[in-house]
């Protein structure tokens, strides 16, 4: 059994090379087709063209292309990213310390989604026509409906500025107080770690109008997804088998039906959750949120390839990694999956 | 009428909202079960056994009803019993076994699990005796190596072994009464065989009654002791079987015996029944056979159909026998 895990680690990681370097070899292509000239950019407006050449001279851009690509693997091989031309600091660096920012709002962003969005869809697979149902019916077509950046402002128009319940939408800590000590990077368990719950809370108030802007979106699929799949479940001939049983309706109905239910969801849930990674380069802009997604925005307005390019990467490995987890859980899940890995 | 009934369905009406409208699927079916003894319904698909029984069970799909009757167990009707009681018949006295044993069980519980799962539901065990209990119940339906199949999903057993694992679930608890609904179809002749034997067995050894539901007569004939006829809904004739081969009286009865195979004869020899069910969506005369009959008769659409005692052990419902 482990081994068979550990062979399905091994052969997704090995079968996702080929797409790592497609990602890689694309998004080099891409940022150096987008108009923009990083060197202009550097050397600044009133810069002379002579000045403009020699910048781009010091930053390798006069290369070919094929040159400049070779040296980009090179360094990627050894682990560098490269280095922002607005920041000067090295890219790798720089994610490593936002990333913790966007995971910690797009996890919070699908927990409030599978919190509400999963016991709404049994409640509307148990009780069709009820209230629970219409009501799933009403919020998946409006979730999807409202792009999530108007969702956003309109939550920080309605609870911040006219209600002044939620604190001002300005990153991740109120300005007067100072940050965690850095062990995981997440606020919300770093502070517990520290055992102050002052800035817990701070960071929870902070965190919960983008997630919830992030969950709303996520809440639409989720709630469909399970609905849909309990409903198939709950028609099918071992639920029949498992109530001429005498089974309880408690066991009929989580062990047999919502277990069974759950397959797909998870599929779903790893989908939005991928999903979300991307939508958070609009709502960390939208919540001043110093995540990587509004960092590679500014570092794309900028026409500054490292930044762009390491991003890029670390959201497809994340990708694979969540598509890694995903099935891992699947193979917990459903036996047949195991056995035939 | 068997003398000692141990499940009688009387009058049972049962109908399903569709989105054609309410279509009266069984109209005022009868049948009776004696303890320890074996029943077989018996018509063409369609003709509303599976639909018999689960209306018996209450398990019907939401869009099922019943408009009429009653269904007694041991003289308590099942129909109007509290939910809670009527989970705690399900499964202990009364257990069924279903047409399709591959999608029957959960597939993604061992079959020790869902055998467990029951005893754990109705029998007074001790937790550490279940896997046990579970273990002599996979050697009763006579699995081979029981101890290591409890731990097998239903995908990585044949059909034939997934019956067996059904029987296992539905005899854990000793039910007084078997409803074995079509329980060979999709299985190879000589699976069949085995397993409709296993089931006997198993019955007489524990004086267990079995309401068996079948579209072959042949194999009624060799595993029952009564046959009952339905058509469209409704029983047209009950008899013991050697009746029902010897002396059938109704003429749907007399059809569907010369569309079943004999041991002695040829395939030339069939004869299909002409026409086919009635769409019961449209209003039907009293005797739903009527339209498909040679001998129909002006009575046949005019008086209500009842099922009357013609003989011991034997029922008719027709306005012109043979
Ligand atoms: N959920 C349902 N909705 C509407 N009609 C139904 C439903 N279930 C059964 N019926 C109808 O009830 C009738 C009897 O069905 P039933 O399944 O009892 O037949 P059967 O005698 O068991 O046939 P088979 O040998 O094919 O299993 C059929 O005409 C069928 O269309
Ligand atoms: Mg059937």
């Amino acid at each position: 059994m482990h081994s068979s895990k550990l062979q399905l680690i091994a052969r997704r990681l090995i079968g996702a090379l080929p797409s790592l370097f497609a990602v890689i070899l694309v998004t080099f292509l891409i940022m150096r087709i987008l108009p923009g000239d990083p060197a202009a950019f550097f050397a600044g407006a009133a810069a002379t063209p002579e000045a403009v050449e020699e910048v781009r001279v010091k930053l390798g851009l006069d290369r070919s292309l094929p040159a400049q690509f070779w040296d980009y693997l090179t360094d990627l091989a050894q682990g560098d990213l490269g280095q922002s031309f607005t920041t000067g600091q090295p890219v790798l660096q720089e994610l490593v310390d936002r990333l913790p920012a966007s995971l910690e709002l797009s996890a919070l962003g699908l927990l409030l989604a599978v919190m509400v969005g999963l016991p709404l869809g049994v409640l509307a697979a148990t009780r069709p026509n009820s209230f629970a149902d219409h009501a799933c019916r009403l919020l998946t077509t409006t979730g999807v409906c409202l792009p999530t950046f108007f969702t956003g402002l309109v939550l920080i128009y309605v609870f911040y500025y006219l209600l002044g319940w939620a604190p001002a939408p300005l990153g991740r800590l109120d300005l007067f107080l100072t940050a965690p000590e850095r062990i995981t990077g997440f606020y919300l368990i770093d502070s517990l770690l520290a055992g102050d719950l002052e800035v817990f809370w701070a960071s929870f108030t902070q965190l919960l109008m983008p997630a919830i802007t992030l969950g709303l979106f996520a809440l639409a699929p989720l709630a469909r997804m399970t609905r849909a799949s309990l409903l198939g479940v709950l028609g099918s001939d071992y639920i029949r088998t498992a109530t001429a049983s005498g089974l309880s309706r408690t066991t009929v109905l989580y062990r047999y039906a919502l277990r069974n239910a759950l397959l797909p969801v998870v599929n779903t849930m790893g989908m939005v959750f991928s999903y979300l990674l991307g939508i958070n380069v609009l709502v960390e802009k939208v919540f001043a949120w110093p995540g990587v997604g509004s960092y590679a925005l500014e570092a794309l307005i900028a026409s500054d390839y490292a930044p762009v390019q390491g991003f890029v990467l670390a959201m497809a490995l994340l990708y694979l990694l969540l598509n890694l987890s995903v099935d891992l859980v699947n193979t917990l899940l459903d036996p047949r999956l195991e056995k035939n890995a | 009428m068997s003398t000692n009934p141990l499940l009688q369905v009387e009058d049972l009406s049962v109908s399903f909202h569709t989105r054609m409208g309410k279509v009266a699927v069984l109209d005022q079916v009868n049948l009776d079960i004696g303890k320890g003894e074996t029943l077989a319904v018996v018509g063409e698909s369609g003709s509303g056994k599976s639909v018999s029984a689960f209306a018996a069970l209450g398990i019907l799909d939401a869009a099922g009803c019943v408009d009429h009757g009653r269904v007694l167990f041991e003289g308590r009707n099942l129909l109007t019993l509290p939910k809670a009681e009527l989970r705690s018949l399900r499964g202990k006295d009364l257990a069924m076994i279903f047409q399709n044993p591959r999608t029957a069980l959960n597939p993604i519980r061992t079959a020790g699990q869902q055998i467990e799962d029951v005893l754990a539901c109705h029998a007074d065990l001790p937790r550490r005796a279940l896997k046990e209990a579970a273990i002599e119940q996979l050697a009763q339906v006579k699995i081979t190596d029981p101890a290591r199949r409890y731990h097998a999903y239903p995908f990585e057993m044949s059909g034939g072994m997934c019956q067996r694992v059904m029987i296992a679930v539905a005899l854990a608890c000793k039910p007084r009464l078997l409803i074995a609904d079509e329980p060979t179809t999709g299985l190879d002749v000589t699976t069949q065989m085995v397993i409709m034997d296993l089931i006997k067995e198993l019955a007489q050894a524990q004086g267990m009654a079995t309401w068996l539901i079948t579209h072959d007569l042949g194999l009624a004939a060799d595993y029952a002791d009564r046959i009952a006829v339905m058509h469209a809904g409704q029983v047209l004739e009950t008899a013991p079987g050697r009746v029902i081969f010897k002396a059938a009286r109704h003429p749907y009865t007399r059809r569907l015996l010369g569309a079943t195979p004999r041991k002695q004869g040829s395939l030339e020899d069939l004869v299909p029944i002409p026409g086919s069910l009635p769409d019961l969506r449209q209003p039907q005369p009293p005797c739903r056979f009527s339209q498909r009959c040679d001998r129909c008769i002006d009575a046949c659409n005019t008086t209500a159909l009842t099922l009357q005692n013609i003989g011991v052990n034997h029922q008719l419902a027709c306005r012109n026998p043979l």
